[in-house]
């Protein structure tokens, strides 16, 4: 393993958690030994086992909480940046588990997304980020598609290169793959300036079950979104609120086009005007999904535990 | 005490002394234009920190938290603008916004228990 000189992102196909220790330990301690800055952010059982695995080193390693960071896979990207700002002109090592067993099939197709976008947001930076996938839990579609994601692909105690793609190609749209139906049973109102109380009056009446604390969550990332409709997506929306097992659903439509695949991802500043609506909407909800193309105008789909 | 601005939703109060706003119901884009106004007023009418309160109100969006921004950022220096009795989860959407190191603006947690 060498010190990175730009951003490298490869796939290891492992299987078991004891493979899983040998190869990332190995991957941690080359990073420690070239005073790399080296960040991992997996998941239980797996952080804990590494961690013994590397002892006294692990102290050395900025360990990121994935099952809480990672819940809505849109987090993911911030806490990177803010890692990396910390640690200043160094080189960097990273572990990332964003796609565990037990994640949604809608959850899976954000974290895919997730992992697309990695390659445009560190683009020019000096790292290597490892993303473990266990073959051996993960089912065989969701294998198939870290190809797509990551440039090189290790497998196994094979260091092989995967398939080879330009920059370019990972350029990330808000296209994105087709959203399941509204169901039919959804709560929907149209909206327009002057009307958000009445957007958020219907996700009272479709959370009256939910904690207060859940009703005001859902209540501030809906009303931020149906707030971006009314700026930016031509003043006025449509909203639909459902639920969906555990879940809160609430979708908004729009007009508008958003243009930056990283919209959400950026960690406001205080000088920053707007720009926050769907920053918040990442930090509330479990899930949130974007689709806007400047023909079919913007959805945004969030999902809540109630 | 005066009502600077009541409907459905939100009631905006003037209140004196100290100077202050005290907002009830919910502040949001489509009303924070009646605190912005508020606010303006009270700062152009007094000295000293200007008094927020908030502790009946029961919604605020990041446009409402902008405007108490801009009026902390807009005041006088040696001045503050003092958010009083402020929600725990108040204070962390304002941190979650980027705003928890604005300078002139304080915010004075309601006591809980």
């Amino acid at each position: 393993m060498t010190t990175a000189t730009m951003f490298r992102h490869d796939a290891l196909l492992y299987a078991g958690i004891e493979e899983f220790v040998e190869r990332t330990a190995d991957f941690v301690r080359a990073g420690l030994a070239a005073d790399e800055a080296v960040g991992v952010a997996v998941i239980e059982p797996r952080a804990g086992a590494l961690r013994d695995e590397l002892g006294a080193d692990a102290d050395r390693v900025a360990w990121i909480d994935m099952e809480r960071v990672g819940r809505n896979p849109a987090r993911i990207i911030p806490v990177w940046q803010d890692w990396t700002e910390r640690n200043g002109a160094r080189v960097f090592r990273g572990i990332g588990e964003p796609i565990w067993a037990g994640r949604s099939a809608q959850e899976i197709v954000e974290c895919r997304h997730h992992e697309a976008l990695l390659n445009l947001a560190f683009d020019d930076l000096a790292w290597q980020l490892l993303c473990p996938y266990d073959v051996s839990a993960l089912d065989r579609e969701v294998i198939d598609g870290v190809r797509q994601s990551h440039p090189r692909v290790l497998t196994g105690a094979v260091e092989r290169d995967g398939i080879q793609l330009a920059a370019t190609d990972f350029a990330a749209t808000l296209i994105g793959p087709e959203l399941p139906a509204v169901p039919r049973h959804a709560d929907r109102l149209a909206f327009r300036s002057g009307e958000l109380a009445e957007v958020r009056s219907l996700v009272r009446r479709a959370m009256a079950d939910a904690s207060r604390a859940q009703v005001n969550h859902a209540i501030l990332a809906v009303s931020e979104i149906a707030g971006n409709s009314i700026v930016h997506g031509g003043g006025r929306g449509t909203v639909a609120v459902w639920t969906e097992g555990a879940s809160f659903v609430c979708e908004i439509r729009d007009a508008g086009h958003i243009v930056d695949p990283l919209a959400g991802r950026h960690r406001p500043t205080p000088e920053q005007d707007g720009g926050r609506g769907l920053w918040m909407a990442n930090q509330i909800c479990d899930l949130v999904q974007i689709r806007s193309t400047e023909a079919t105008g913007t959805t945004v789909r969030l999902r809540l535990a109630r | 005490m005066g009502v600077d601005y009541a409907d459905g939703v939100l009631r905006v109060e003037r209140t004196w002394p100290p100077p202050g706003v005290r907002l009830l119901g919910e502040v949001d884009l489509d009303n924070c234009a009646h605190v912005r106004s508020a606010l303006v007023e009270q700062t152009a009418g007094g000295t000293g920190d200007l008094y927020v309160d908030v502790s009946s109100l029961r919604f605020i969006d990041v446009a409402g938290i902008r405007t108490l921004v801009e009026a902390a950022v807009r005041i006088q220096p040696g001045r503050r603008l003092v958010v009083h009795r402020a929600s725990e989860e108040l204070c962390v959407l304002v941190r979650l916004a980027g705003w928890d190191r604005v300078p002139g603006l304080v915010l004075e947690k309601v006591k809980t228990r």
